[in-house]
């Protein structure tokens, strides 16, 4: 079993463990702990992977996720560039759930760990001036304030692609 | 800043009639990764790579690099 998936695991007994011992004191308080995880749960599998709710974590409005923005200009063509950043993504650890060459978007998503409820990556590409530009936008999907998390994915991503270009 | 080093896949996959997508599955460079080397925009290459490229299209590494100096 991988580390990751290992750590993973292991948080979400200790985890399971706390909410049986709270809720086994009392029927209301079991209840109320189950419409919590169940809106969590149906938070993180139908809205925080889904790229249509983009406009939700991207919003300058909101004001409950925290967000960083990046704009970076490329001397590579659109259509190779979307399949180089893809490529990036997977190798920088991030899970890609959405690329489409033809509008030049990218969703991918990073894991939970103990300090983060994970992050939601945008990145759009659009030609300018025979060049790419690339904007990139990392959301926390829970938290006002992200610790750096944001920042660092930013980091971590332009690292991997500067890597990447060692062929 | 203008890279000095042009990479001429582009010509010895046209000499050898070789496709990308078939250079990139004997080499074992992806598609995306040989169009960024054929546009000479990578930042460096392996030597494994430039390797493998050689041995596929049956050439010598100067026929893939060349030296363009431009003097202003």
């Amino acid at each position: 079993m991988k580390k990751g998936k290992a750590s993973n695991l292991i948080f979400f007994i200790v985890y399971m463990a706390a909410i049986m011992f709270i809720s086994a004191k009392s029927q209301q308080t079991f209840y109320i702990i189950g419409a919590v995880m169940g809106c969590l749960l149906f938070f993180s599998v139908f809205v925080r992977g889904n790229f249509y709710f983009k406009p939700y974590f991207t919003s300058r409005y909101n004001i409950f996720t925290s967000k960083v923005k990046h704009q970076k200009e490329f001397d590579l063509p659109k259509d190779i560039l979307v399949d180089k950043m893809a490529e990036v993504l997977s190798e920088a650890g991030f899970k890609v759930r959405h690329a489409d060459k033809v509008s030049g978007d990218l969703f991918a998503t990073s894991k939970a760990t103990m300090s983060s409820w994970g992050e939601n990556i945008y990145i759009k590409l659009h030609e300018e001036n025979g060049t790419t530009k690339v904007d990139f936008c990392s959301v926390c999907i829970f938290g006002i304030i992200s610790w750096g998390k944001n920042e660092r994915n930013y980091e971590h991503m332009m690292e991997t692609f500067e890597n990447s270009l060692i062929i | 800043m203008e890279m000095a080093i042009i990479v001429n896949l582009d010509v010895m996959m046209a000499k050898r009639k070789m496709s990308l997508t078939e250079l990139s599955e004997r080499v074992g460079v992806s598609n995306v990764n040989l169009s960024i080397l054929k546009q000479s925009k990578g930042k460096a290459i392996r030597f494994s790579t430039l390797e493998a490229i050689c041995k596929v299209l049956d050439c010598q590494p100067g026929d893939i690099l060349e030296y363009k100096c431009d003097d202003r």
